[in-house]
């Protein structure tokens, strides 16, 4: 089980436990514990990917999640395939299958490095100039554009995986379990709060994995003993609880924060079978403590991307952490110390230093000095101008820098080698700190922005804040975290670190070729090059988000996380602008990219949306009724019967309504009780007619309207006692309506005092209609009259169904003889039940909403939502009679005298009558009363309701018509896709007008 | 007679969870100004309880538990299952003539506008937890919220760590109770 590259022993991999994987259809062998980048650099596989414009080979840079190149596919099926997945992050597991991206046909062998070569002609905003012209040539620019847009392949098929969800609530979250995480963790830990420690990666440490044993210890014990000790001591605390594999995506305003954890992707297959794949925290913190590290910068020179070419930490942690020599003859390339303890543990491992280039003039650090007593060749003041190697690093080419460091001098030195450390120094990882409102400060000695002004509960610590020292940074976090949470808990942490030299910074490493001629990669996923920003700059973008867009840099998945700065540092070199000037662009969530799958949890399937059901939906499902959705509600549609379409049931249904008998489930409608002294009165200010002179036991419709006058919703009120009534609203508008009273009795008039109780789920509603609607009610209900003197039209009684009291109101949606049945709702099946069993011997059958529709349709009744969209005012739906001129004030009474609402010529509502009866216009559909050969046409306005009436046996429609009042008999035009449908004005009532059904 | 029937009817047992649908009981909703003395002193001496003032709080006796459900509203659920012979509730027919009909505030049967399911269990608020964003951490026993749960507005009366009733309109309780069954295989 050998690679060639793995260590004999040491790292924290299970040995014991190998794992064999798939990577470009090629089997390896790595160990439980790996990354999938260990294990490939294990293997020697460094080329793993393909860069986006120019197709460079591409190896790994770092080790976590600032990783830019090594991007892969990951791919098990069509619905599990998933791209842009970091193989940095990525914990092997047997059967893993992966590949690279972004070539084609091979990672070896990719036809789009042909663009490499094309690459003068094809810099940063090419497409911006090129595909401008000819225009006409568009199409075919897009056709390539599309193809060659996005890495990797998205699954085609539903996601199989489970995701979940979980509200969080703690008094301490600390985000980050680095030295100083763990250091602000000991605290809180001892003072009982609730703690929430989390961690990206699948073990706590931070920079300390990784870190050279020789170098630092911790109590006396190397860093990885220390971190056990302290993991083992924080689990002790109840109080505490220690999340990995989890990344916090977004930091919001009140200390809001969304973390995605990761449960099974490290698992195989057949542990990861019903488990949760990822959850989504949503965590609400009284403080939080950043702890998030920083981000190992590189250094921009010429051909800075081969594969071969890594971060130094990133080295150092393949090496300790996962015994993995990433080359045999490696040289570092630094302008700082930390890459000396890169130096020595290659050293201690066996790698050959061929050489420390060094841009420094000297170091004093203790780190230097134990390279320089082993023997490791310093190349001082010297950088790296360009390198060698196609598919890998094998030869470096150095040159000394000049006195003021602009350019080099001398000879150009070349030295063979497999690996190339780079060391640019550390960003302070500052992108939650941002998102969270901080405000940052540019330090312009040592280079960094670092975190300075909050108005959240936070602090930042560690090297977030700008502090890289391990013994400073103890230090520090225990100071900061004992005054954030105003403790005084010693925490005695003794760290044997080691003195660093200085630090010096180049942004733009300079070089012996012309700056056309070099490729100095900044951002390297996207293939933006130090050219490209400068050709930028002189194209005249001056804005540091200009330039980012123009350039691509930053846009990437790794979003700048280690080109941001080097972008910022040139562009300020080359503008003269200090960078605290300059500014940084946007850090946007997420912080590392997320699965849709965790946004969205288990809201899928039928988990999609929230469904409501009646009382009487068992039956309607069973009867096979088709559903459709008003509002959340599952509402009866049509029932089919034989096979039949929909246009059959509905013409079927809305037949038996009017010539025996139809049964409804109109549950739904919203229903509102009220009562109180001054009910009447607050009736009187919401509805537009007048409700004073309306008798107990009496029924009124009511119209009512919003601020602008414009219909809202309306319904049915019933006077139930003398300060009792019983509202009903729009099956969408039950809750908008409610919470719209509810605000105008607590904010408008609290002088009213009026009470109001929704009771929508309350009452199972059974609405039976049709000419033998009487017969079925009288045989059900015993207790009441039904003769017309007795029950006329618009009231209400108290009935009694086998001692069940329920209200039945006589009122009508379809213009036929009506009767609603309000009853408590755990009886409302057995009272449909009990409908259709009275109701057999008079053909009762049941209809659902498109009935319905067709049904008041026939008679011009509107629907709040379909003949209205909120620019109609009662006047446009020609309902002038409900508009009481003689109120002092209801609502939108104002907005009914504004010139607007009351000119001629708006939108009004009119019927339609088509010249072929058998012609059915479609809702929405145009109207004209001038054909044009082709749009645009004055459009009059549109049909918002279209039936054909099985009764009146034509087809029938109602339509919004700008001065439709005054067209009446006139004819006009709806324009269709192949004909134009002749339709003539007509009244908006088709069916018994006189209201002779309603009262017989 | 006229069979009732309830939404779920149903038991369910998970890991240290377990729900079911309480037996409908009676349940009225009552509304008015509790700085009005007549108003309190009514209802007072018509429940034999004297009513919470502050939103959430719950009291109870033997008969009924009081939860106050806005500043000026009360659910007031009583301990008499629903009958089958008949729906009058004695309770509400003497709130109604005293406190409705006088003025003082209204008084609506509400028995079939909430479903109740009965939690029990260790389990029960890492259940709650993936869907509401409340923090359960801060409801004393015997006290109550109204959250949301997977979007659905509920009301939760928790009686200790390990017994909780969550009132949910009847409209949306199949719906929820889908969603916590599915929810629990994932504890």
């Amino acid at each position: 089980m050998s690679s060639k590259f793995r260590l004999q022993s040491g790292g924290e991999i299970n040995r014991s436990e190998a794992i064999s994987f798939k990577f470009n259809g090629k089997t390896f062998f790595g160990y439980k514990g790996d990354t999938l980048a260990s294990a490939l650099l294990a293997n020697g596989i460094h080329l793993v990917g393909r860069s986006f414009k120019y197709h460079r080979p591409r190896g790994f840079l770092g080790s976590g999640s600032e990783e830019p190149n090594a991007i892969v596919q990951v791919y098990k099926d069509e619905a599990k395939k998933e791209p842009n997945v970091r193989a940095t992050e990525i914990e092997i597991f047997e059967g893993l299958e992966a590949k690279s991206q972004n070539c084609w046909p091979s990672v070896n062998f990719d036809f789009g490095e042909i663009n490499n070569l094309f690459s003068p002609i094809i810099p940063a905003g090419f497409y911006y100039k090129t595909f401008m012209w000819p225009a006409k040539f568009w199409k075919k620019y897009e056709y390539f554009i599309r193809k060659s847009a996005g890495l990797g392949i998205s699954a085609t098929q539903r996601d199989p995986d489970l995701y979940d969800h979980k509200y969080y609530h703690c008094e301490v979250l600390i985000v980050g379990s680095g030295p100083a995480g763990l250091a602000a963790a000991l605290i809180a830990a001892k003072t009982e709060k609730k703690v929430l420690l989390v961690d990206e990666k699948p073990e706590i440490g931070g920079s300390l994995i990784g870190s050279n044993d020789n170098v630092i210890r911790i109590n006396n014990d190397t860093p990885k003993d220390w971190i056990k000790k302290t993991y083992l001591e924080l689990l002790k605390n109840k109080n505490v609880q220690i999340l990995n594999r989890t990344s916090v995506a977004s930091y919001h305003n009140y200390n809001y924060l969304i973390m995605v954890q990761n449960l099974t992707d490290h698992l195989n297959e057949n542990d990861k079978k019903n488990k949760i794949r990822q959850r989504l925290w949503k965590v609400r913190a009284k403080k939080v403590i950043l702890a998030t590290g920083s981000i190992e910068r590189t250094m921009i020179f010429d051909c800075n991307d081969r594969p071969g070419i890594m971060l130094s930490s990133a080295v150092r942690k393949y090496l300790n952490h996962y015994a993995v020599k990433c080359g045999n003859n490696a040289i570092i390339f630094a302008n700082n110390d930390d890459a000396y303890e890169t130096a020595l543990s290659l050293h201690s491992k066996g790698v050959k230093i061929k050489a420390i280039i060094d841009i420094r003039e000297e170091s004093n650090g203790d780190l230097v000095k134990k390279c320089t007593d082993l023997g490791l060749k310093i190349m001082w003041k010297h950088s790296v101008v360009s390198t060698g190697g196609h598919k890998k690093i094998d030869k470096v080419f150095v040159m000394k820098l000049s006195a003021d460091n602009n350019s080099v001098v001398g000879d150009k030195i070349k030295i063979n080698c497999d690996l190339l450390c780079v060391s640019g120094g550390y960003t302070p990882a500052v992108h939650l700190f941002t998102q969270s409102g901080g405000k940052l400060s540019f330090d312009e000695k040592k280079f960094y922005f670092y975190p300075v002004k909050t108005t959240l509960n936070q602090i930042s610590i560690g090297s977030c804040s700008g502090i890289f020292n391990l013994k400073k940074i103890i230090q520090d976090s225990n100071l900061k975290v004992n005054d954030f949470l105003k403790t005084e808990i010693k925490n005695e942490i003794i760290v044997s670190d080691y003195n660093s030299g200085n630090f010096k910074n180049i942004w733009l490493l300079p070089s012996d070729k012309v700056t056309g001629k070099t490729k100095s990669f900044v951002d390297f996923q996207n293939d933006s090059t130090a050219n490209d920003i400068k050709l930028a700059l002189r194209e005249g973008f001056k804005s540091i988000e200009h330039v980012k867009r123009y350039t691509t840099t930053g846009m990437a998945t790794d979003q700048g996380k280690i080109s941001n700065m080097h972008a910022l540092g040139i562009i300020s070199e080359i503008t003269k602008t200090k960078m605290g000037e300059l500014g940084t662009t946007t850090f946007r969530p997420p912080y590392t990219p997320l699965t849709f799958g965790a946004l969205v949890g288990r809201n899928v399937k039928q988990f999609f949306d929230i469904t409501r059901e009646t009382p009487m939906h068992s039956w309607h499902k069973k009867k096979g009724a088709k559903f459709e959705d008003v509002g959340q509600w599952k509402r009866a549609w049509y029932y089919p019967v034989n096979n039949e379409n929909m246009h059959d049931a509905v013409q079927r249904e809305s037949k038996a309504a009017r010539n025996n008998a139809g049964i409804l489930d109109a549950s739904t409608l919203g229903k509102i009780d009220i009562q109180g002294r001054d009910a009447n009165e607050f009736l009187n200010r919401i509805y537009t007619n007048a409700w004073s002179k309306l008798d107990i036991g009496k029924c009124r419709y009511g119209l009512m309207l919003n601020e602008d006058g414009m219909v809202y919703d309306d319904g049915v009120t019933t006077r139930l006692g003398e300060n009792h009534y019983i509202m009903t609203t729009t099956t969408g508008g039950a809750a908008t309506v409610m919470n719209k009273l509810e605000d105008y009795l607590q904010t408008e008039w609290p002088e009213l005092k009026v009470f109001l109780t929704s009771v929508t789920d309350h009452f199972a509603t059974v609405s039976v209609c049709g000419p033998n609607s009487k017969k079925i009610l009288e045989k059900i209900v015993k207790n009441i009259n039904f003769e017309d003197q007795k029950f006329p039209h618009m009231s209400f009684k108290d009935g009694i169904i086998d001692n069940i009291k329920c209200r039945v109101m006589r009122i009508s949606f379809t213009g036929e003889l009506s009767y609603e049945i309000n009853i408590q709702a755990n009886y409302g099946k057995a009272v449909w039940e009990k409908c259709m069993d009275a109701g057999k011997e008079f053909k009762i059958t049941p209809y659902g909403t498109e009935a319905m529709h067709l049904l008041r349709a026939e008679k011009g009744f509107v629907i709040v939502g379909q003949e209205t969209d909120g620019t109609i005012t009662p006047v446009d739906l020609q309902m002038d009679w409900i508009v009481s001129k003689k109120k002092y004030d209801f609502i939108g009474k104002r907005s009914l005298y504004r010139s607007d609402t009351m000119k001629d010529g708006r939108k009004q509502m009119v019927g339609l009558l088509t010249t072929d009866p058998n012609e059915i216009l479609e809702e929405g559909a145009q109207i004209v009363a001038e054909v044009k050969k082709k749009p645009p046409m004055n459009m009059l306005g549109h049909v918002t309701s279209s039936y054909y009436s099985p009764n009146l046996k034509k087809s029938i429609a109602l339509a919004l018509v700008k001065n439709g009042k005054n067209l009446k008999g006139k004819k006009l035009y709806v324009p269709m896709q192949n004909k134009i449908i002749e339709v003539i004005v007509s009244d908006s009532v088709f069916l018994d007008k006189e209201g002779n059904k309603l009262n017989a | 007679m006229l069979e009732a029937t309830s939404t779920i009817n149903e038991s369910k047992h998970f890991d240290n969870f377990s729900m079911e649908e309480k037996t409908p009981v009676e349940k009225i909703n009552l509304r008015g100004n509790p700085n009005q003395k007549d108003f309190t002193s009514k209802v007072g001496k018509i429940l034999g309880i004297i009513l919470p003032v502050e939103v959430g709080n719950v009291v109870v006796n033997e008969e009924i538990s009081i939860i106050t459900t806005g500043p000026n509203e009360w659910l007031i659920i009583t301990n008499n299952k629903v009958k089958k012979d008949n729906n009058s509730l004695e309770l509400e027919n003497v709130l109604f003539e005293n406190i409705s009909k006088t003025n003082l505030g209204s008084v609506t049967n509400v028995s079939d506008q909430f479903t109740i399911f009965t939690l029990k269990g260790t389990n029960i608020f890492e259940i709650l937890s993936k869907s509401s964003p409340f923090d359960f951490d801060t409801l004393s026993n015997n006290s109550s919220v109204q959250t949301l749960i997977n979007s659905i507005d509920v009301t939760i009366f928790k009686k200790d760590d390990e017994n909780v009733d969550l009132l949910v309109r009847r409209s949306f309780s199949i719906h929820l109770w889908s969603w916590m069954c599915d929810s629990a295989r994932f504890i």
